[in-house]
């Protein structure tokens, strides 16, 4: 089991987002959770994430329950890239120590070599996502190949795809194939065609997961 | 420059109100300089000459000339004190409403932090370089007082101002070439170090969620305190340059002073001239030493500061 929330409670002041939510999902598992926008899609990956602290139940992720140790375990992509105004390799490696194989391997995965060998500085090169220097295509393939070098056993997704274009967002997705291989995955979003192949697919409807027919978007 | 200034006062209005409030505001220093010097050179006569008089009406004519320097100089800065505060309401207004004309791909070029800091800063340093001290107003003060200080020393020898110029010009070129413009360089770069500290701190903020998850926090709070250790490194090399700037201003400052003052000390002896003279040139000759130094500040600062006017005149300009 790698994912396991039990009768999981979470809501700001007196907003209940998440009402007794309980999911498994098994090792290698990949699931998605469709819902409209606001309905507590993100809060959910963010608690998956050990983000936020469930206020009664159990959210247990890879064995962990502690958040701090639920991070160490986690990788996410989010919807915006949230890269920091640094360099590639900074992005990649976020100060911890990693071989140049490893992220030459990320940077491949992310189809990122070839762009990335063809600036100045190379892997050293400063990015920020609103410098103008990087499309947006570009800094959440960063992203993702940040995600790749952290070699997390859960991936979660939060509409990595939502703000590009439909090919950039066709281009990202197969990189996306490469990141989530093997790995448990649950990805949010409320486009059901981006949840192409998954093994389950729920539903999160005022405050509770339910269960949607899988076969409708394969 | 100046162009970049008659563009600023084309957005906002108000620029001959200015130009006239600085004229009317030029003379003051000058005049108390005058007065002091006049002051002195009278006071001086009078108690050689032994006259009680004169000397009482030395004293009557410095009380009334500062009392009306004071008033007008109390008068002008309140209705300069208006008018600023009425100007930098005005700058941040047309600020806001330029930057929602800015197109879209302009504004997303720079993150949220840069744009607010810009709406401080460039505001402040656009209105600190048309009134603040040692800016605009100070430069036209200086020259206009060199200016003066400079003919009245000519009028009374021209070797004291042959003299004054022969220590005064070497100690700009030296304190520009040594001190000034390391300084400014080192200013810049202490800006810059700001900027990327601020950066860094907006990522650490801005960026938690993923600051978290991939436990970037170690690597945020080392660049956040190299770039800390930086700012404070150039501002200790800027303070070692200003401390140079000191010690040069002790040295050809005070060394002009001594020669003058051994000079006009020869020329009382000869009866070229009476003390009550002398004590005047010394007053001119401060005149001039202080308006060089400000003349020199205010270059730094009239050039630091046109950066963020630089960069308004940019965000009217580019409005849609």
């Amino acid at each position: 089991m790698s994912i396991h929330l039990s009768e999981a409670v979470f809501g700001y002041d007196e907003k209940k987002i998440l009402d007794k939510v309980s999911l498994r999902v098994n090792t290698r598992e990949h699931i998605g959770i469709l819902g409209a926008s606001g309905i507590g899609k993100s809060t959910l990956l963010k608690l998956l994430a050990g983000l936020y602290e469930v206020q009664s139940g159990i959210c247990e992720v890879a064995g962990e329950r502690e958040p701090v140790k639920i991070r160490k375990k986690v990788a996410m992509v989010m919807q915006t890239p949230g890269l920091f105004p640094l360099s590639i390799r900074d992005n990649i490696t976020c100060g911890h120590p990693m071989s140049e194989d490893k992220i030459r391997d990320a940077l491949r995965a992310a189809q990122l070599e070839e762009w990335v060998a063809s600036l100045p500085d190379g892997v050293d090169s400063i990015v920020a996502e609103r410098s103008g220097n990087i499309s947006g295509g570009q800094a959440q393939r960063i992203a993702i190949a940040r995600a790749i070098a952290k070699d997390a056993q859960v991936i979660l997704l939060d509409e990595p795809t939502s703000a590009l274009d439909e090919e950039t967002a066709r281009a990202v997705m197969k990189t996306l194939e490469y990141l989530t291989q093997g790995k448990t995955v649950v990805h949010v979003t409320h486009r059901p065609e981006t949840l192409f192949g998954y093994d389950r697919i729920l539903e999160l409807k005022e405050g509770k997961l339910v269960a949607r027919e899988s076969e409708k978007y394969i | 420059m100046l162009e970049s200034l008659r563009n600023i006062f084309k957005h906002l209005g108000g620029g001959f109100l200015y130009a006239f409030l600085l004229i009317l505001r030029t003379p003051v220093d000058t005049l108390l300089c005058i007065i002091n010097a006049l002051f002195l050179k009278g006071v001086f006569e009078a108690m050689e000459q032994g006259t009680p008089e004169a000397l009482a009406r030395c004293c009557i004519c410095f009380v009334a000339a500062n009392g009306f320097v004071f008033l007008y100089n109390g008068i002008l800065w309140g209705e300069f004190a208006v008018f600023s505060a009425r100007m930098v309401g005005k700058l941040r207004l047309k600020f806001l409403d330029a930057l929602q004309g800015l197109p879209l791909g302009r504004i997303e070029a720079m993150t949220d932090g840069v744009w607010i800091t810009r709406g401080n800063a460039d505001v402040k340093m656009t209105w600190d370089l048309l009134s603040g001290a040692l800016n605009i107003p100070h430069f036209v003060f200086a020259i206009f007082r060199i200016a003066v200080a400079s003919v009245i020393m000519y009028c009374i020898s021209p070797l004291f101002l042959v003299i004054e110029l022969a220590v005064i010009v070497p100690h700009v070129f030296l304190r520009h070439r040594y001190v000034v413009k390391p300084a400014e360089q080192l200013i810049q770069k202490a800006q810059k170090e700001t900027e990327q500290t601020a950066v860094v701190a907006s990522s650490l903020l801005a960026g938690g969620d993923t600051v978290r998850i991939f436990e970037a926090e170690g690597m945020l709070e080392d660049y956040y305190t190299e770039s800390s250790l930086n700012i404070v490194r150039t501002r200790l090399k800027i303070s070692v340059r200003k401390a140079w700037g000191e010690f040069m201003q002790l040295l050809l400052g005070r060394g002009g002073y001594l020669l003058l003052f051994l000079l006009g000390c020869e020329m009382v002896r000869r009866g070229g001239m009476n003390f009550g003279s002398l004590t005047a040139v010394l007053q001119y000759r401060g005149a001039m030493v202080a308006a060089s130094m400000m003349l020199m500040n205010s270059l730094v600062e009239i050039k630091k500061n046109s950066v963020g006017m630089k960069r308004m005149e940019e965000v009217f300009d580019d409005k849609q």
